[in-house]
């Protein structure tokens, strides 16, 4: 099975972005907003943000060295604002954190892949763990308005189904969001302070139970690197075609500097494929070409 | 007041004295997304082997105070690809001069890489990477030993006419005896310094950071050393011409580097930061020589007044 993961080489704006919002999510988590109209505009779900994590000069405070990538929760085309949910982790994010609306950070985008979703799919498993819980927001966004079969033209509804894992309530993101979508939600906590005791993909397993293999099943996934290979087995298990959102740390997010690079399952044309950039060939990968150490 | 940027790097002329750094800068393309790389010095190119290139398993960077730590391992499409693939581009652009920085693992390769290479429309020199950190054979063992290095260069001079700039290790004891025997094998200019071996420790996980546990240090934390390096070679060598990188983020950092003998400077890490520091010193550079008086910026070169 392959997808043709459209790949990130349109055009690319950097600007000074204004914050509009910013406030606390739930414990640790905040969601940030930025106006940017041209990102806005373009990005696609699945897509990530380069974000100077201050507004301050770097030899007056200002933040580390190197910019941090965000997946993109949602855009507001109409208004021309990008938002991000992030938790507060390092040197990065706690940087960030001290923000104030008004202020200006540096940003590019919109980068990278995009998560695809062909004409052909009709129930989408969307499954998120922790931080990785953000783009699949905006996937769903885009998936309940149904996707557009190539044959046709016409618009085809997609069932949307949400698997939320969180190790602990306070941490989980995102709930009220997808709920106000419409979409079905099913959460998983490690210690069962909400929803199901358990992992997100244990969830996902009874669920797929349930239903018939269909080629018309497609899986996103993005969250911790154990959740993400474990729900990437259990797609391939029952045949159906997966996505994945990866993560490593960055430099440029050009392409450039290749120090995001991932290992990619082959047989590769050429030896420099083994190892591809999570900023250029992704962050959105095929889930069977992952290679996960 | 009118400041002159244009600067020479013996028969190299540069319509300004500020280039991108190896690696930092892909093959021009993908920064031109953002900013118009025609406005630049030079571009020198990601390091360029005989074949493709894996590259290291990740991690292979992270950030230090004030640095970045790196070990890619040289991950690149190959001379014939970079031929076909990337030098289109580089070709099209008028204003920035197109160096080719050559990574092997023999002298042979050097070798062969520039035999190959010269023929080349649109290359204007090559910047030998005799010094990369991260690569099991070849690079820095050239670069940290004389013999080696004058042996690679005059090798490589042989097959080429071409401008041929070997890029210097500050991993050694005494930069300006391997700096002598670049210039000896027939280098027309140096640049320094290439990134400092180093590495970072999980504490919590007690593992190394990045996989290969050793990497290259790049970025504002190497600045002093880099300077202090620029500086003794061009006492040692003072004809020679030098060009100075090593976290250059600002034109006054340019300046620095400048004024302690190079000719030109690279940046590099600094691109990560933002894309659009290099051309943003080419003007902050014009601005701070007429800050000095100064009608031409190359008269700053060697201007340290020690």
């Amino acid at each position: 099975m392959t997808t043709d993961l459209r790949a990130g080489l349109g055009s690319l704006t950097q600007r000074r972005a204004r914050v509009t919002a910013h406030r606390r999510v739930a414990c640790d988590h905040y969601l940030l907003s930025l106006a940017c109209a041209p990102i806005a505009h373009t990005a696609q779900p699945g897509q990530f943000v380069h974000l100077r994590c201050s507004p301050k000069p770097l030899w007056h405070g200002g933040g580390p060295l190197l910019r941090r990538p965000f997946s993109l929760y949602d855009v507001d085309r109409r208004q021309g604002t990008c938002h991000v949910i992030y938790k507060v982790v390092g040197l990065g994010t706690a940087s960030l954190h001290a923000v104030a609306v008004g202020e200006a950070l540096d940003l590019i985008g919109p980068l990278g892949t995009s998560f695809v979703a062909g004409g052909s799919v009709r129930h989408a498993v969307l499954i998120g763990g922790g931080v990785g819980i953000p783009p699949l927001y905006f996937l769903a966004k885009d998936l309940v308005k149904g996707t557009r079969d190539k044959g046709q033209g016409t618009r085809m509804k997609v069932e949307v189904s949400v698997f939320l894992g969180a190790r602990t309530r306070d941490w989980l993101i995102c709930e009220q969001a997808f709920r106000r979508l419409g979409v079905s939600v099913h959460v998983a906590t490690d210690d069962g302070t909400a929803g199901y005791r358990g992992s997100a993909v244990d969830l996902v397993r009874r669920h797929l139970s349930t239903l018939h293999p269909s080629p018309f099943t497609w899986v996103y996934i993005c969250g911790p690197t154990p959740m993400m290979q474990a729900a990437a087995a259990l797609a391939a298990r029952r045949g159906l075609p997966a996505q994945v959102s990866l993560e490593e740390r960055m430099g440029c997010a050009l392409g450039v500097c290749m120090g995001c690079a991932v290992e990619i399952a082959g047989p590769h044309a050429t030896a420099h494929k083994r190892f591809q950039r999570v900023c250029t060939e992704g962050p959105v990968f095929e889930a069977e070409a992952a290679v996960w150490r | 007041m009118a400041v002159a940027l244009r600067t020479n790097l013996g028969k190299l002329v540069l319509q300004n004295p500020v280039m991108v750094a190896s690696g930092t800068f892909g093959y021009g393309q993908e920064y031109a997304r953002l900013i118009d790389v025609n406005r630049l010095g030079a571009i020198i190119t990601k390091s360029i082997t005989l074949k493709p290139r894996a590259g290291n398993p990740p991690p292979r960077i992270w950030e230090t105070a004030a640095g970045m730590l790196n070990a890619i391992g040289l991950q690149n499409v190959g001379v014939e690809a970079f031929i076909r693939e990337k030098m289109p581009f580089l070709r099209s652009l008028k204003g920035p001069k197109i160096l080719v920085n050559l990574a092997g693992e023999s002298v042979a390769e050097y070798v062969e890489l520039a035999r190959r290479l010269d023929g080349v429309e649109g290359i204007d020199g090559f910047e030998l990477n005799i010094s990369c950190p991260n690569c099991d054979r070849g690079g820095m063992e050239f670069g940290v030993d004389p013999a080696l290095t004058r042996q690679v260069v005059r090798r490589v001079r042989r097959v080429t006419t071409r401008f041929l700039m070997p890029k210097l290790s500050p991993n050694v004891t005494d930069i300006v005896a391997i700096a002598k025997a670049a210039v000896d094998g027939g280098a027309d200019a140096l640049s320094l310094i290439n990134t400092i071996v180093a590495m970072a420790v999980d504490a919590r996980r007690r593992t190394p950071r990045i996989s290969t546990v050793k990497g290259g240090l790049s970025g504002p934390a190497i600045k002093p050393i880099a300077l202090r390096m620029v500086w003794q070679v061009s006492r040692a060598l003072p004809q020679v011409p030098l060009v100075g990188l090593g976290g250059i983020m600002t034109a006054t950092d340019a300046a620095e580097f400048l004024l302690c003998g190079a000719r030109a400077v690279q940046v590099g890490t600094a691109s990560y930061v933002d894309p659009t520091t290099s051309v943003r010193i080419v003007d902050e550079l014009a601005a701070y020589a007429a800050q000095q008086k100064v009608k031409q910026v190359s008269r700053l070169v060697g201007a340290l007044q020690s």
